[in-house]
């Protein structure tokens, strides 16, 4: 078990996860966070292994368990099985990957996948974002797996509430979220509610991305990426992290992390169909 | 069967969800119409237990249990079926922690209800968590093997909780029942809803969840004028909350019930937490499960959706040896909310819009001619589920009443018509009953003993190659199971994970039982149409009946109890680090298969054990109870008749035999 991805350059990006039960809304967090509709999102369980997307020309490939490659259409995994694949390695020009990897990983609590799976990848792994639906929030499942990660990883992962568009009133929002603080709290750096499919809609809104909780979220990571304190997310802040090709500058230079938030606003896709949370792949 | 119940309120006419059960009512009703016609017959015996007969049938609550996952909606859902939306109270967080019966009794008057709360006794608090069904476990959810260590921790937290709040009151609350000529909203929160700690409202009663940790069961009666037959409906508090306790109400609720709703999120359909709660029920017969998928109102294209959720349910069900015929059901308890309370204006744009798409697809021929309150009734699915309960309701426990009931009725004809014999022949001769009643007693005791006798020894024999079959079943299991593990260790050492799939055990196992259960229904239903035989030829000896007269009929055999004991988990299930565990923990070859041995004897020594004191006993216990009813009812009728017949003379019977000819003839 390397504690690298294969083509990782050194020194490394920081990497995030994007962990939860299946149908949580992972891949379209990744989907929003990319800027882009890549990941696979269906109303069913999604019988992917890990994805890994790191900044790079396009390209996807297939880990094997040995660790062995082989390349992968971009556009369709349909054949990738997850019992004898380690990951899919995927390149891609998305601005947030100059900042972090992202890892989307499978859900949990899918029977059809083998209930440990994610501990292996956990290693690897800075920082996760822990996605559970407003309205089946933090179940016992959710909560005894997270008990069993790390609990460096707790002081800097983030809890997020998704679909919290469907609670009907302020006051039952109010309740859902103030019950999951309770509980959950104490486990995670902090607690977000989000609106997925609002944010995908609105993308280049800043309205939007302010009130479905978007930006929130991206300010998040911004703190979390900067005040990563192990060794290993240094090159975060160094000048020889690739710079993104053809960006704007950065609002404010000092603080590199900063920039997420813009970039995710203005990487604009054009396929707004992805607005829906539940499309079918 | 029932007085008329008051109409419907004036506003809204009502949306029934149990109309199917009308075909049942309509036969049980013209059953109860014969009973009335013999419970006013002269013969005081026949009478008599015609009007037992007529109690049985009013008796009859078929009951239906709603399960799944914290706020899979089963409130909402229960709430709609009753088309009462405010009935029990629900909320965006996990509330319910008690399961709540609700009786919806025809024959109630709409203003009358009453409750009733049951709290814990200490040794049911204990049970809890003893007797728990370990859903962890079987859905392999992680931390599995510590759970249970922290729900006595949760318990115990509770506990002192309450005890600080109630004060001096808790040790004498605990066991007791609190009963109410009435219920409302704010009664039914303070014994159903457990309070929020993480909320304070400043509106917010400080009684809601006064009781709520301490209280074990709740019921609730008020009218169904709609429904043609008495119903109970179950509310659980759900399975997979952070507060296991739910849980562990919620298993052990199962025990009680014979059918039951397993209601999933659409969003999230069949979690390995929702496959291991069907796993746990799934050993009780297919037909008594029915899947209700709901929410489909939060699906952004539902008309899409359904048809994958559906495709990948069923695979998975077929992929893990669920029950694969099980009924299927599509729907939102949110929209049949509004429909009965009939508040479209506040479904919310999405829910509305689902609405709207699911509708163009489904809303088709006669359907479209109904009203719209009726159409999204129909939409929401809750009708097509109440259809469901309500032909289980009629092919099962109707069915089952239905039948004993009417060869009941037929063995009281059977006496009726004796008793015309005899009046007949008293017109006609002084000779009417052909051998004294001493005799008769005797020939009828000669017949009972022999029934009891064949059964003994019928059921010892089945009994004793049941056991048989199970301790072979074991032996083949752990056979086969060690030669595996010693390939495999001979193969990849002992480094890689040995994993084997105990559901060879279960299959040996149920059908093991499935021998039993027909050599114990051969055995039972022989030596029944036996005594049946011999009571119509004592009667027809007796009383000088023709031969192709009526005859006396065998009553319907007790129903197999489900295999429940094949749901419980053994180490092998786990698949997850319990398994990892134990596997790690072994050094050396012989020190795996040994202990492997001593584990799997030890594992499935309860699944056995409950297999045989839990199941199989009992039902040869309930032969007994039929075959001795049985007995003891024709006993009643015959000497009765006897009596009757014997009585204008009067001179061969002590005056004490009203009350003796119920009795055996002394030996």
């Amino acid at each position: 078990m390397t504690p690298e991805s294969p083509t990782a350059p050194k020194p490394r990006n920081p990497r995030v996860a994007l962990m939860g039960e299946f149908s949580a809304g992972k891949s379209t967090l990744a989907n929003l966070l990319l800027g882009q509709d890549r990941s696979p999102v269906q109303v069913t369980a999604t019988q992917l292994p890990p994805v890994w997307y790191r900044q790079g020309p396009p390209e996807a490939q297939r880990i094997d368990i040995d660790g062995r490659s082989e390349p992968l259409p971009i556009d369709d995994w349909s054949q990738v099985r997850p019992d004898d694949t380690r990951m899919i390695s995927v390149g891609l020009g998305a601005d947030i990957l100059h900042a972090c990897d992202l890892i989307d990983m499978p859900g949990t609590a899918d029977p059809n996948m083998a209930p440990d799976f994610w501990s292996r990848f956990l290693p690897e792994v800075d920082l996760a974002i822990w996605c559970t639906p407003a309205n089946q929030a933090w179940r016992q499942s959710e909560a005894a797996l997270w008990e069993q990660v790390p609990p460096l990883l707790w002081t800097k992962s983030l809890l997020l509430v998704t679909r919290i568009d469907q609670m009907q009133t302020e006051r039952d929002r109010a309740r859902v979220m103030a019950r999951v603080r309770g509980e959950a709290g104490a486990l995670f750096r902090d607690v977000l509610p989000i609106s997925l499919t609002g944010a995908l809609a609105g993308r280049d809104d800043d309205e939007v991305l302010g009130a479905t909780g978007a930006a929130a979220l991206v300010e998040f990571l911004c703190h979390a990426l900067e005040g990563l304190d192990s060794p290993r997310a240094a090159p975060l802040a160094t000048p020889s992290r690739p710079k993104a090709p053809a960006a704007p500058a950065p609002a404010n230079p000092a603080r590199p992390g900063r920039v997420v938030p813009r970039r995710i606003i203005r990487t604009k896709s054009g396929d707004h169909r992805a607005a829906s949370e539940n499309r079918p792949a | 069967m029932t007085p008329q119940a008051p109409t419907t309120p004036k506003d809204r006419p009502a949306l029934s969800a149990f109309s199917g059960l009308g075909a049942l009512a309509t036969r049980l009703g013209a059953l109860d119409e014969a009973m009335i016609e013999l419970a006013g017959c002269g013969e005081e015996s026949i009478a008599h237990q015609a009007r037992e007969l007529r109690r049985q049938l009013r008796g009859f609550e078929p009951s239906v249990t709603l399960i799944g996952q914290v706020k899979a909606g089963k409130t909402t859902l229960v709430n709609a079926l009753t088309g009462w939306p405010d009935l029990l109270p629900a909320d965006v967080n996990p509330w319910t922690s008690v399961v709540t019966s609700l009786h919806m009794q025809p024959q109630m008057r709409r203003q009358d209800r009453r409750s009733a709360f049951r709290f814990f006794t200490n040794d049911e608090w204990d049970n809890l968590i003893r007797q728990g069904g370990r859903v962890g476990e079987i859905a392999a959810r992680a931390g599995a093997e510590d759970e249970l260590e922290k729900v006595r921790a949760q318990l115990d937290e509770m506990r002192e909780k309450s005890k600080a709040r109630l004060g001096r009151k808790f040790q004498m609350l605990l066991g007791q029942t609190h009963n109410y000529e009435t219920f409302d909203k704010e009664l039914i929160q303070r014994y159903v809803c457990l309070g929020d700690d993480f909320w304070e409202e400043a509106d917010g009663s400080p009684d809601q969840g006064r009781f709520a940790d301490i209280t074990k069961s709740a019921d609730l009666w008020f009218a169904g004028p709609d429904l043609p037959l008495p119903l109970c409906l179950r509310d659980t508090p759900g399975v997979n909350d952070t507060f296991m306790i739910r849980e562990q109400i919620t298993i052990n609720a199962l025990r009680g019930s014979r059918l039951c709703v397993v209601v999933l999120s659409a969003q999230q359909a069949l979690s390995s937490v929702d496959l291991g709660l069907i796993r746990l029920i799934s050993n009780v017969k297919a037909r008594e499960v029915i899947i209700f998928v709901n929410r489909i109102d939060e699906l952004a294209d539902p008309v899409q959706a359904v048809p994958q959720i559906r495709a990948s349910i069923v695979e998975t069900l077929r992929k893990f040896d669920g029950p694969q015929e099980a009924e299927i059901l599509f729907g939102s308890g949110f929209w049949a909310h509004h429909a009965v309370a009939d508040s479209f204006a506040e479904l919310g744009a999405d829910s509305a819009k689902a609405l709207v798409s699911w509708a163009e697809t489904h809303v088709t021929g006669a359907l479209a001619q109904l009203s719209p309150r009726e159409i999204i009734w129909h939409l929401s699915g809750l009708r097509a589920l109440g259809d469901a309960i309500s032909d289980r309701i009629d092919k099962g426990p109707g069915a089952r009443l239905e039948e004993s009931l009417g060869v009941a009725l037929g063995n009281l004809r059977t006496g009726l018509a004796a008793r015309t014999q005899q009046e007949n022949s008293a017109n006609a001769g002084p000779r009417h009953l052909q051998i004294t009643p001493q005799d008769l007693v005797q020939q009828f005791d000669q017949i009972e003993d022999r029934a009891h006798a064949a059964l003994e020894s019928g059921l010892d024999k089945v009994h004793r190659s049941f056991a048989g079959r199970t301790d072979n079943a074991r032996r083949a299991f752990l056979g086969r199971a060690t030669g595996s593990l010693i390939k495999h260790l001979e193969q990849f050492g002992e480094d890689e994970i040995w994993t084997y799939d105990p559901s060879g055990l279960r299959m040996l196992l149920r059908s093991a039982y499935k021998v039993f259960a027909q050599g114990a229904g051969k055995t039972g239903t022989d030596v029944l149409t036996n005594a049946a035989n011999d009571i119509s030829a004592l009667y027809h000896h007796a009383f000088g009946l023709a031969s192709d007269g009526p005859a006396i009929a065998p009553p319907p055999l007790p129903a197999v109890p489900a295999p429940i004991g094949l749901g419980q988990t053994i180490a092998l299930d786990l698949r997850g680090s319990w398994w990892a565990r134990f596997w790690r923990r072994q050094r050396g070859y012989e020190a795996f298969s040994e202990d492997f041995a001593r584990l799997i004897h030890e594992e499935t020594k309860p699944v056995v054990e409950t297999l045989h004191q839990q199941c199989a006993a009992p039902h040869t216990q309930a032969m007994r109870q039929t075959l001795s009813d049985f007995m003891q009812g024709q006993r009643d009728v015959i000497l009765g008749l006897a009596q009757q017949a014997a009585a204008p003379p009067a001179i061969e019977l002590p005056p004490t035999a009203p009350v003796n000819r119920l009795k055996r003839s002394a030996r």
